[in-house]
């Protein structure tokens, strides 16, 4: 067991990779319905058949600027205990894998704040594949909303 | 293994269901052990349970599913009759085999927890793990019990509680034993060894001997509490020792004791009650079951036409038709733009079926509430029992269904309030009696439908909410101020037990008294759409009324629009909706900070939506339309602004995911007919969110404005207006005298007479700087009227008839108080001082104050005619 599959994609500029098995699909968004007062890092809810699914800002999360040319962004769909959480995306790419020894630990270059959400990176010949955390993430911003419902 | 973890987890489920009818068995014979049925039903409920665990192999549920089976099935034969001890071993019995299933639960194995002093109990009344050994030991048991029970009758007599009992007494049940035990040796003769049974009262030493095959059992731990230490009731002594928390050594109980198997040993025996009083006293607990409600020995009898689901099927199933009613209106509105008459039948079909559908899996979640009410009378003795209290609990209305997950939702508020009506409610025997109210206090539930609604009922006919202790403890608590305690009514003091932090309980007890609960209760039942309301009467007795919605699932909304964005408001907190226009419309008084409606005899506050959403920073415009959705959360009602009110659906609520469940504004989304999501708002929590229930006062009402002369002598409660004059000095003023509040441009002001005027309704009206003329000692001198780029705020005050202008910096609130409770009362424009909203607030006679600036009011002037005034 030295390699592990990754689903891969890409957001701004930058080459992200998610274990496959986390994955349950990737949907397109036609509307992400804004929550007023959530953590920035939210994007909002997406209906994906009838479920109401929290969407992620990923761009906020991995502090990217804002890009206002850019097209509706794809829904990651990504299971963590025992619901799912969509994590929005520029452009999807393919299913990777990637072998364990071109594994480094998040690097110490990553800001402070992004370097929770990544595990470490990939030494990919053609570019450096980041280990997204959607643990992290969803921990992350769900303790942002905590505490909050007292007065 | 997969197919055995299926085994295991049914035999978790109908085990666990077995020992809930086991409890109310148990409870239903402590109050008429007679009841055969219940008996038999106990019996088999435990014969099944250890049947599985045998077959599972569970050794250890086994063996002390076989105690129980053993101890009920000495019941049955009248060897042994119910006595308080007797049962509380039964229940021990069953909460150990709880604590075993929940290990095997977790673990899949019976831990290591060996019961030992449960078991230890049990073999102290005889009943050992071998079956063999029970049979045999069935003698020295016997005389125990009697012991036991003989001892419990003299306490009661006597008043006195773990006392020694005189000589006399113990003589007579040492004869008493020695009748039973002739009885019992002849009635027992054949399946017990001979020499085991000869000389048991006598010595230890003998027994000792004489029982040496036998398991050490009753050599041990009977014989000293029989022979060395006579005294000592046999049987309490040493489980109190085992569980000194769990049991109260303080029964007030009465014990029902057999008069010795002797006079039928085979028949079931008739009763002697020992108490001073006949009837229902007799029992510490007696409980009123609905017919069908639970224990019904008959319980197999229906289970054919019973199917188990999977709760998370259901909810699946849920889902799905909340899906297909959306289809269905997406398709009911394309359908009504296409004039197609193919088209027509079918979406009428469907929309039918649709309907119909839901319906019925809407059902299929329907519980009744009883489900939940089934571990209530075990809860009930035990609580009882812990307080020392006698208690009857009435279930009325078990088969009221509602929705399975609210159910849920109310099970524990409902355990919340029955432990506060024990604890707080019911007196203690002695003190009813002294009231001239049966010794036995008791708790009715009652559920119902009411108007699409489940009422739910929990009456104590206990002391009563005690209003001068809940006003003292609520002001030590620091909820509300002396001030604000006096104002209240008797139904806000009561409303204030709610409120976080608040505990009237002397001593915190075991219960309740913590501090927490009563707020956490409110909250909970809230949360689900529902209310709570108490009513209650000194001395008569406390009803909590709780009101909550049949399902969750479906509720009826309002959709708003606000900034683009749709939201949905449950119906159930919508009062009214207002369109207001602007200008002539005076309605919204706008306050500096605080914008009110007056709305009738009522002012509420105002708040923007899309403000508080934090969609917009503009704040709002007082001058522009609006629509007003005045909303109630609790008691209390609040108005507020949206950009538009749309129709009225029946929406699918559907929770947050995890992420932001912690979000208290919204109660969740729901999924619009187009397919699109509009947020739930959450009416508390907006509310909450702008501040306004920071205090959670009540409404101010009938805070009329009054054109009156200030005049009026202060006695009673009356309504205040509280401004700032500058950051730390703070001025109240009867609001009876207030004609207006405004604003004005300080470029409005002008100059005459020596005194500062405005025109203001075509009268020549001076202004009076509050903050200058009152505020001496702080630096802010300076008047602002001077500064022509400020906006002034105005009370507009009448002084005997005549109009004042009083700048103030700014103003606050309008809150209602007595003024009897000034801290001192002086010559001056200062009447006194005191402490309102948490401030220090100086309380002020204008007409003093008008006196002491020597304001000149124009001489009655015609207004210039050529001037059109504000």
């Amino acid at each position: 067991m030295t390699s592990r599959k990754l689903c891969t994609f890409h957001l701004d500029n930058i080459y992200l990779g998610v274990d496959v098995n986390r994955v349950q699909e990737v949907a397109k968004t036609d509307h992400v319905t804004g929550v007023p007062l959530a953590d920035p890092r939210i994007a909002g809810l997406i209906n994906l058949r009838g479920q109401i699914v929290t969407a992620v800002n990923l761009r906020e999360c991995l502090k990217r600027p804002a890009d206002p040319t850019a097209r509706k962004p794809l829904s990651l769909v990504v299971r963590y205990d025992g619901t799912i959480v969509s994590i929005l995306v520029d452009r999807m790419g393919d299913v990777l894998t990637v072998d364990d020894r071109l594994f480094l630990p998040a690097p110490d270059a990553v800001d402070h704040d992004v370097a929770k959400f990544i595990t470490g990176a990939y030494r990919l010949p053609q570019a450096l594949l980041l280990v997204l955390d959607p643990d992290g993430i969803v921990a992350h911003v769900t303790a942002a909303h905590m505490g909050r419902s007292s007065r | 293994m997969a197919g055995s973890d299926e085994f295991t987890k049914e035999f978790l489920t109908e085990s666990r269901e077995g020992l809930d009818r086991l409890d109310n068995d148990l409870v239903a014979l402590e109050t008429d052990p007679h009841d055969i049925g219940r008996l038999d039903s106990a019996f088999r409920a435990l014969h099944t349970i250890k049947g599985s665990a045998g077959f599972l192999d569970f050794p250890l549920v086994g063996e002390i599913a076989h105690a129980g089976e053993a101890i009920l099935q000495r019941l049955r034969s009248g060897q042994l009759s119910i006595s308080s001890s007797i049962s509380d071993l039964l229940f021990q019995v069953l909460d150990a085999i709880r604590s075993l299933l929940a290990t095997i639960e977790s673990t899949g194995k019976e831990g290591d927890d060996t019961f030992a002093p449960l078991k230890e109990d049990l073999r102290c009344i005889g009943i050992g793990e071998v079956p063999a050994a029970a049979t045999s030991s069935r003698k020295p048991d016997t005389q125990v019990l009697d012991l036991a029970s003989i001892s419990q009758e003299h306490k009661t007599r006597d008043e006195t509680i773990i006392e020694p009992f005189p000589e006399d007494q113990v003589e007579a049940g040492n004869r008493i034993s020695a009748a039973s035990r002739d009885v019992t040796e002849r009635s027992l003769a054949s399946d017990v060894p001979t020499d085991a049974t000869v000389d048991v009262p006598s010595t230890g030493s003998d027994v000792t001997a004489k029982h040496e095959p036998l398991p050490s059992v009753s050599a041990e731990t009977c014989n000293p509490a029989v022979t060395d230490e006579p005294r000592t009731p046999p049987l309490v002594a040493p489980t109190t020792d085992a569980h000194p928390e769990s049991r109260s050594p303080v029964l007030p109980a009465t014990v029902t004791l057999a008069p010795a198997p002797a006079a039928a040993p085979r028949s079931v025996p008739e009763p002697v009650a020992f108490s001073d009083s006949p009837g229902r006293e007799s029992t510490d607990s007696s409980f009123v079951l609905p017919r069908g409600s639970s224990g019904d020995s008959g319980g197999k009898s229906g289970a054919a036409s019973l199917v188990r689901v999977d709760v998370q099927l259901l909810d699946r199933l849920m889902n799905l038709v909340g899906e297909l009613v959306l289809a269905r209106n997406q398709i009911v509105e394309i359908s009504s733009y296409r004039a197609d008459s193919m088209l027509v039948s079918p979406v009428q079909r469907l929309n039918v079926l649709t309907s119909e559908l839901q319906e019925g899996v809407l059902k299929t979640r329907m519980q009744q509430i009883g489900v939940i009410w089934q571990r209530y009378p075990r809860m009930v003795r035990d609580f009882a029992r812990q307080t020392g209290k006698e208690v009857s609990l009435e279930l009325i209305g078990a088969e009221t269904e509602l929705d399975k997950s609210l159910v849920e939702a109310i099970a524990d508020p409902l355990i919340h309030l029955i432990r506060n009506a024990i604890d707080h409610g019911i007196e203690k025997p002695q003190l009813r009696k002294i009231k001239g109210k049966p010794r036995e206090g008791r708790i009715t539930l009652k559920a119902s439908h009411e108007s699409g609604q489940v009422q739910i009922e929990i009456t104590d006919n206990g002391a009563g909410l005690d209003i001068d202790k809940i006003r003292q403890k609520a002001i030590q608590r620091g909820l509300i101020s002396a001030e604000e305690s006096a104002i209240l009514s008797e139904s806000d003091l009561h409303d204030s037990i709610f409120l976080p932090g608040f505990s009237t309980a002397d001593q915190i007890s075991n219960l309740s008294g913590r501090g927490v609960g009563m707020d956490v209760v409110k909250t909970n039942i809230e949360r689900i759409g529902g209310t709570i309301e108490i009513d209650s009467r000194k001395d008569i007795g406390t009803t909590f009324r709780l009101t909550v919605p049949l399902t969750l699932a479906i509720i009826p909304a309002l959709i708003v629009t606000c900034h683009g964005q749709r939201f949905a408001i449950p119906r159930s907190s919508v009062m009214e909706m207002l369109s207001l226009h602007g200008g002539q419309d005076r309605r919204i008084e706008h306050l500096h900070d605080t914008p009110v409606l007056r709305l009738r005899d009522e002012v509420l506050s105002i708040v923007s939506l899309s403000q508080q959403l934090r969609m917009s920073d503009a704040s709002f415009d007082a001058g522009a339309d609006v629509k007003v959705m005045v909303l109630k959360t609790g008691s209390r009602q609040f108005a507020l602004i949206v950009d538009e009110i749309g129709n009225s659906e029946e929406i699918v609520v559907k929770p947050f995911g995890r992420i932001l469940e912690g979000m208290s504004e919204y109660s969740g989304a729901t999924i619009m007919g187009d397919g699109s999501l509009a947020l739930i708002l959450d009416v508390r929590g907006i509310a909450q969110r702008a501040g306004l229930f920071a205090v959670d006062r009540p409404l101010l009402q009938s805070a009329t404005y009054s054109t009156e002369s200030a005049e009026t002598q202060v006695t009673e409660v009356e309504s205040w207006l509280i401004a700032d004059l500058c950051p730390r000095r703070r001025i109240a003023v009867p609001l009876a005298g207030v004609i207006h509040l405004e604003q004005v441009p300080a470029a409005k002001v002008e100059f005459s007479d020596g005194q500062f005027v405005i025109q203001y309704r075509g009268e020549i009206v001076p202004l009076l700087d509050a903050s200058r003329f009152l505020a001496m000692s702080e630096a802010d001198n300076e008047s602002k009227m001077m500064d022509q780029a400020k906006t002034l705020s105005l009370v507009v005050y009448s002084v005997n008839g005549r109009m004042l202008g009083l700048v103030v910096q700014s103003v606050v609130d309008i809150i209602e108080w007595t003024a009897a409770t000034l801290i001192q009362a002086r010559p001056g424009p200062i009447r006194g001082t005191t402490v309102m909203l948490g401030r220090v607030t100086d309380v002020v006679d204008v007409a003093r104050l008008v006196q002491a600036a020597s304001v000149r009011f124009p001489m009655a002037t015609q207004a210039d005619p050529f001037q059109t005034t504000d």
